[in-house]
């Protein structure tokens, strides 16, 4: 066995070129199959990440009626308020942080747009979202008459950090507005966030009339399942059918769409991919076996048997297959764990082809282990297969034919 | 609809600003701003308004006859172009409504577009019929006098207060002797100037001192002119006048 293992590795070196050719096509497959799998997982996780750090919260408690129709009218009322607060007592959580939100106008002197408000309690949303981290100008939230604007809305409206903007919003009480100061600016990496003014909720109680909270974030502590959360949640509310817990799907309907059997779907790419593969190894494969049949009738004709032989075409694609997936999937490898730890800015496509799906801006690769073993599966098993056929052939040549007619 | 709501504001504040007449004794800021709006209060008015519109250049001309009536009653209705006649705004309280005929019927807009500030972001009409421009800022008035020590006017400098619903740094008002606005000059939070309004060719119609036309000029040099022809005021105008049915009609 070990003579085949050498026969193979030198008869690849003989044609070094057609070696290098099978090696970089392998590669390229195992490469597109990894940064296929790293992108489109990184793409759902850092979706979901995004929005449970930046906007939403790990999940949402609001009424039934404010998720069929969200109004004003249907927000939580300080005794609903009470009593989640109560329902959830002991669950382990890393925070619970009201939201009151509205639509509104926002003016400055040089424009107007519409923004949703959202009224926060600076102190429980730090333990719910990032969002002080997301401050880039100015400061965080302290207190009345404080709002912060996203730095893609600033610019729109031309404010600067400081600068006096008024909102506008029509609530219970009527149409109501407010001057507030500009006290920082932030940079969500989740488009739809560009579009939220963020303001005390006392405020935004002021100016709408509401005295409750449209819903209720929360923020889960690090590596708690939010799946076993919510239903745990929801057992403890099971009583208040008036109450919803909203999950990640309930509060992003879209990403439900967007997400599902989104690495199932890459399946049929995989496939072809593997085909593309596979059909370059075989093409270059089966030519070198029919190259070299005068010498393979040689070797028979000095007693090798056909299935060494065999074998021996088996192993070249082997090794053909081995180095080309170690150089595709080092580098592909290198590459997603580059962009899983810096992202990938997609900030113009998203804004313009597809802000209002959620999508964050910037993109980080996952690196899981079993895209790994994914890609070497495909690229290894596709040529092998597609060695098979010139392998046989190998097998069954008859040496004096074989001398003859090679 | 901005451009519309913000000639009915300026056509409100001109003839304000010649309701009343000289009082014979200085007035202290807050008051000379109450002597400027007071005066139309309550009262009703009748026009026809030629408004000219350029912006980047391109300027467009536009007929409307308006109605009003005390502070939330308001009727205006597009005569010219002709593309556009039959269409425009109702307002009853904070209720707003636009009619088209290509629509066939009234629609009602948001209830925030009563706030649609007079040019584009400065006082509302609601602050004016309100007397909310004292209430926002806090006004210092300096009296201005000609050559010969005559007094002349003054001028009024408006800074907002905190929390007050204002976009503006300063306000520069400039109002004659007699309480008639002058002009008003906008400036940003920078200390820029942002827009000026000038209130010009002054008539008097009995008791009232009358600006009969506006000009608005943006930093950016885009301007309105609206000139208001045959005003009438104090005409029976009940409020029924003022209904969606009157509004669809095109009358």
């Amino acid at each position: 066995m070990n003579a085949a293992f050498r026969i193979a590795w030198r008869n690849l070196w003989r044609h070094p070129q057609r070696t290098l050719l099978m090696t970089v096509i392998v590669a390229f497959g195992s490469l597109v199959i990894l940064v296929l799998f790293g992108i489109v997982d990184g793409f759902v996780g850092s979706m979901t990440a995004a929005h449970v750090a930046e906007d939403q919260g790990s999940f949402q408690l609001r009424t039934a009626a404010y998720a069929a129709d969200p109004a004003l009218e249907h927000a939580l009322s300080p005794e609903q308020l009470a009593q989640l607060g109560v329902a959830l007592n002991g669950m382990r959580l890393a925070g619970i942080a009201p939201r009151l939100e509205a639509g509104a106008m926002l003016r400055s002197a040089y424009g107007t747009d519409g923004v949703a408000l959202r009224g926060i309690d600076p102190v429980a949303e730090r333990t719910v979202t990032r969002l002080p981290e997301m401050v880039v100008a100015g400061s965080y939230l302290t207190g009345s008459g404080e709002i912060l604007l996203s730095v893609a809305l600033a610019a729109e409206l031309d404010v600067r950090v400081g600068e006096r903007v008024v909102v506008v919003v029509s609530g219970s009480a009527g149409v109501k507005s407010r001057g507030f100061v500009t006290v920082g600016l932030f940079s969500p990496t989740v488009v739809e966030m560009e579009r939220v003014a963020v303001a005390s909720i006392e405020d935004v109680r002021e100016l709408t009339g509401v005295q409750g909270a449209t819903s209720l974030a929360v923020g889960l502590p690090h590596g708690t399942p939010s799946e076993r959360a919510v239903a745990e949640a929801r057992r403890r509310l099971a009583d208040h059918p008036d109450l919803e817990v909203a999950g990640y799907f309930d509060l992003n309907p879209l990403a439900r769409v967007m997400i599902s059997g989104s690495t199932i779907k890459l399946i049929p790419f995989v496939i072809m991919i593997g085909l593309l593969a596979g059909f370059g190894v075989a093409n270059t494969t089966f030519y070198s076996v029919v190259e070299r049949t005068r010498e393979f009738g040689v070797m028979r004709a000095v007693g090798m048997s056909g299935k060494t032989l065999a074998g021996v075409v088996l192993l070249e694609a082997t090794f053909v297959g081995a180095m080309g997936f170690a150089i595709g999937g080092g580098i592909g490898y290198a590459g997603l764990l580059y962009f899983g730890r810096n992202g990938l800015d997609f900030s113009s496509f998203v804004r313009d082809v597809s802000g209002s799906l959620g999508m964050p801006t910037v993109i980080y690769a996952a690196a899981s282990g079993w895209y790994w073993m994914a890609a070497f599966s495909v690229v290894v098993f596709t040529a092998l297969v597609a060695a098979w056929y010139p392998a046989r052939r190998a097998n069954r040549l008859e040496p004096v034919t074989a001398i003859r007619e090679g | 609809m901005g451009r519309v709501r913000a000639f009915l504001g300026m056509l409100l504040i001109a003839a304000g600003a010649g309701w009343v007449s000289a009082a014979d004794e200085p007035l202290d800021a807050a008051m000379i701003l109450e002597q400027v709006r007071a005066g139309w209060r309550g009262e009703s008015f009748h026009a026809l308004v030629e408004i000219e519109i350029t912006v980047s250049g391109t300027t467009r001309r536009h007929l409307v006859e308006v109605w009003t009536c005390g502070e939330d009653r308001a009727l205006v209705r597009i005569v010219e172009p002709e593309a556009e006649a039959g269409s425009g705004y109702l307002q009853l309280g904070d209720a707003l409504w636009y009619y088209s005929p290509a629509l066939g019927t009234a629609i009602a807009l948001p209830a925030m577009g009563l706030t649609q500030a007079l040019f584009g972001a400065g006082p509302s009409l609601g602050d004016l019929a309100q007397g909310t421009l004292s209430r926002d800022h806090d006004v210092q008035a300096e009296a201005v006098t000609g050559a010969d020590g005559a007094l002349v006017g003054y001028l009024l400098t408006l800074l907002p207060r905190p929390g007050a619903p204002v976009v503006y740094g300063k306000l520069a008002v400039t109002v004659t002797a007699d309480y008639v606005l002058s002009k008003i000059v906008y400036y940003d939070q920078r200390g820029a100037v942002l827009r000026t309004a000038a209130f010009e060719e002054v008539v008097r119609i009995g008791e009232i001192l009358f600006p009969t036309k506006v000009v608005v000029v943006d930093a950016n040099g885009d301007r309105a002119v609206q000139r208001i022809l045959d005003p009438e005021f104090g005409i029976a105008l009940d409020p029924s006048f003022f209904t969606v049915e009157r509004l669809e009609a095109g009358e």
